[in-house]
């Protein structure tokens, strides 16, 4: 009981100081997610209500109501896309800086020296880098619910029930969990910052890029195969890119497999942080595993689209094999200087 | 009391410590000396719980530190480059470690701004090398911990400065039985500072020793006779070293000082002169008995 208590002790002073430390930036990104969805939301139906009353008290009609309507809701579409496209930049920026300290031998002295235990250091950044990723995304979907219901009008400008919208709201912010954990794996993993961003960003866009590339590649050269009938099928490690399709697929097998992801992702990235070493800071990966993988895919990827590019037209197996081998060798050693040089 | 059993601490291919052991009394200043690379400040780090060694045992007052915050919690360890917050102030960083540290005590933080040349209101990013560990010594004894660990604490500190850190942690020491280790590569620094201290050198403690019984154990011994045709015969006495300059002897002797001074006075010389030595021929003399080449482990 006692150990638990002072457990959650030491978690909650460094959750506390993590709000403390970077609550600025996460001010800023929320008076930007403010501007791009609710505010822009509300000047959006402000005009359009304006303009509907005019033409009825005018004309009596209610004719160009559907103009109106796609307008309101085109606004309403796009500043959720920006939304989307903050919180993925900022879930980045958060585990990329929160767990930053891990990267300088200098921080890690004081880090590490201070009285509380790993787990405690862990759990109270993680979560404070969690409450700086749900809380103003759910507060920025709360204003604009706000304001979708309390506006006389405009339940007529919005042809998709709020139903539908809210059920994307909780897949997003579940989504922005997954893809946040997903990042703290990484800095945990990595040595530097740069190799901490490099790498998330190399294995979130890579592995989709692979899964299509691959697809194609076995569409031409293996008869029978057939693509995936859903486009999710392609993020299935790439929570990031997942995030930005809030509204494509959100069906109920997705929340499960993204709840499962987050909890793998999340003790393995706890183990991993207990058992990485001080000494590893600054280094370019605390664990080298991850360094295969990334070269891995860089190369696979680029052979790939090197094999894609320069396979004539109406020639394949033999050559796109010949380019694919040709360009993942240059992928490989572009991504060895680069990685081993690192910035 | 802080142990270190047969501790070894590798990184990669080089082996920092090898089977180190020493302990360290409660209420000492001990001093950690050897040359860069000597594992001085591994073996902080692995004091304070930074790094957890591949073999061995590190216990605080009978705990073992690492991943124990109630020992972590009764030491401070300030590392030979300071890390502060961006664009923090002293006061900003005082609230950090006083939202860790229990202890911390900000009228003892008030106090010190006093004897220091630093407001609580300056920015480390505006401070110089020196200024900047000055802050984090203010702090360092603000937290008030039972154990201090210092490494290269004088570095970049001014003659003036130095005697008021020294001044203060002889208070601390003095007022509540603080613990002192202080690692640094200057023996000089250390020698009116330390109750006992330990050589390290490739990874292990080449000698370890409470500083009175060292510097006392040894007598450096000038000593000239009338009779300079006859050799002299120092039979009688433990001689570590023996140097003649025309009609003087250079003697350095093993033992105690007024038994030395006695037999020597029976020999009749025409003069004579005993020297304290200073710590760092102390260690020289000791070394070299032990067949170290001083040359390549002191600088």
């Amino acid at each position: 009981m006692t150990s638990k208590k002072s457990c959650a002790k030491g978690t909650l002073k460094m959750f506390l100081w993590t709000l403390k430390k970077h609550y600025p930036i996460a001010l800023i990104a929320t008076a930007l997610m403010a501007i791009v969805l609710p505010v822009y939301f509300y000047m959006t139906i402000l005009k359009y209500d304006q303009l509907y009353q005019l033409q009825f008290k005018k004309y009596g009609s209610t004719v160009g109501s559907s103009f109106y309507n796609s307008q309101v809701f085109g606004s309403f579409i796009m500043g959720l896309i920006a939304v989307c496209v903050i919180s993925i930049v900022m879930i980045v920026i958060y585990s990329t800086i929160i767990y930053g300290y891990m990267h300088s031998k200098k921080s890690v002295d004081v880090f590490h020296s201070l009285p509380v235990t790993r787990t405690q250091l862990f759990l109270g950044k993680y979560f404070g880098g969690l409450f700086f990723v749900l809380v103003p995304t759910a507060l920025i979907f709360a204003v604009t619910y706000l304001i979708y219901r309390f506006f006389p009008n405009a339940l007529n400008y919005l042809d998709m029930t709020m139903h539908r919208v809210g059920l994307g709201f909780v897949f997003f912010l579940l989504l922005e969990i997954a893809a946040y954990t997903f990042c703290v794996f990484f800095a945990v993993n990595a040595g530097t910052k740069f190799d901490t961003i490099s790498t998330m960003l190399i294995i979130s866009l890579g592995f989709p890029l692979l899964t299509i590339l691959f697809n194609n590649f076995s569409f031409t050269n293996l008869f029978g195969y057939s693509y995936p009938t859903h486009i999710s099928d392609y993020f299935s490690v790439s929570p990031i890119l997942q995030a930005t399709m809030i509204m494509t697929d959100s069906r109920w097998p997705m929340h499960v497999y993204w709840a499962v992801f987050t909890l793998v992702f999340f003790f393995l990235s706890l183990f991993l942080y207990k058992k990485r070493k001080s000494e590893v800071a600054g280094r370019q990966y605390a664990y080298p595993y991850l360094k295969y993988i990334t070269k891995a895919i860089l190369s696979i990827v680029a052979g790939m689209i090197l094999g894609e590019i320069f396979t004539p037209v109406g020639q394949s197996g033999t050559m796109d094999i010949f380019c694919f081998i040709v360009g993942s060798a240059i992928a490989f050693s572009i991504a060895e200087i680069i990685l081993s040089t690192g910035f | 009391m802080i142990e270190v059993k047969s501790v070894t601490k590798t990184f990669a291919d080089v082996t920092a410590l090898t089977e180190m052991s020493c302990s360290i009394k409660k209420g000492s200043v001990y001093g950690l000396v050897g040359t860069n690379g000597a594992g001085k400040s591994t073996l902080l780090r692995l004091l304070s719980g930074v790094y957890t060694p591949d073999r061995g045992e590190i216990t605080i007052d009978g705990e073992e530190v690492f991943e124990n915050p109630s020992v972590k919690s009764r030491l401070f360890f300030l590392a030979d480059v300071p890390y502060y917050i961006h664009q923090s102030t002293v006061m900003e960083m005082a609230k950090f470690y006083a939202r860790f540290y229990e202890s911390f005590r900000f009228e003892r933080l008030q106090y010190l701004s006093t004897v220091f040349p630093i407001g609580l209101n300056a920015k480390f990013s505006s401070m110089s090398k020196g200024m900047q560990r000055q802050a984090m010594l203010m702090l360092a004894l603000s937290c008030d911990p039972d154990y201090l660990l210092l490494d290269e604490a004088f570095d970049g500190l001014d003659p003036v400065i130095r005697t008021v850190v020294k001044k203060l942690l002889a208070e601390s020491i003095s007022e509540k039985n603080m613990t002192v280790i202080i690692a640094s590569h200057n023996l000089r620094e250390l020698e009116d500072l330390c109750d006992s201290v330990g050589l390290l050198h490739k990874g292990g403690i080449l000698f370890d020793s409470d500083l009175d019984t060292l510097k006392s154990s040894i007598v450096k011994v000038q000593i000239a006779f009338a009779d300079q045709s006859e050799t002299v015969d120092f039979g009688g006495i433990e001689l570590l070293k023996l140097t003649k300059q025309g009609s003087l002897y250079h003697l350095v002797v093993r033992g105690n000082r007024d038994e030395i001074i006695a037999g020597l006075q029976a020999m009749k010389p025409l003069f004579l002169e005993a020297i304290s030595p200073t710590l760092e021929e102390v260690f020289i003399y000791e070394l070299e008995v032990t067949g170290y080449d001083v040359e390549k482990i002191l600088c």
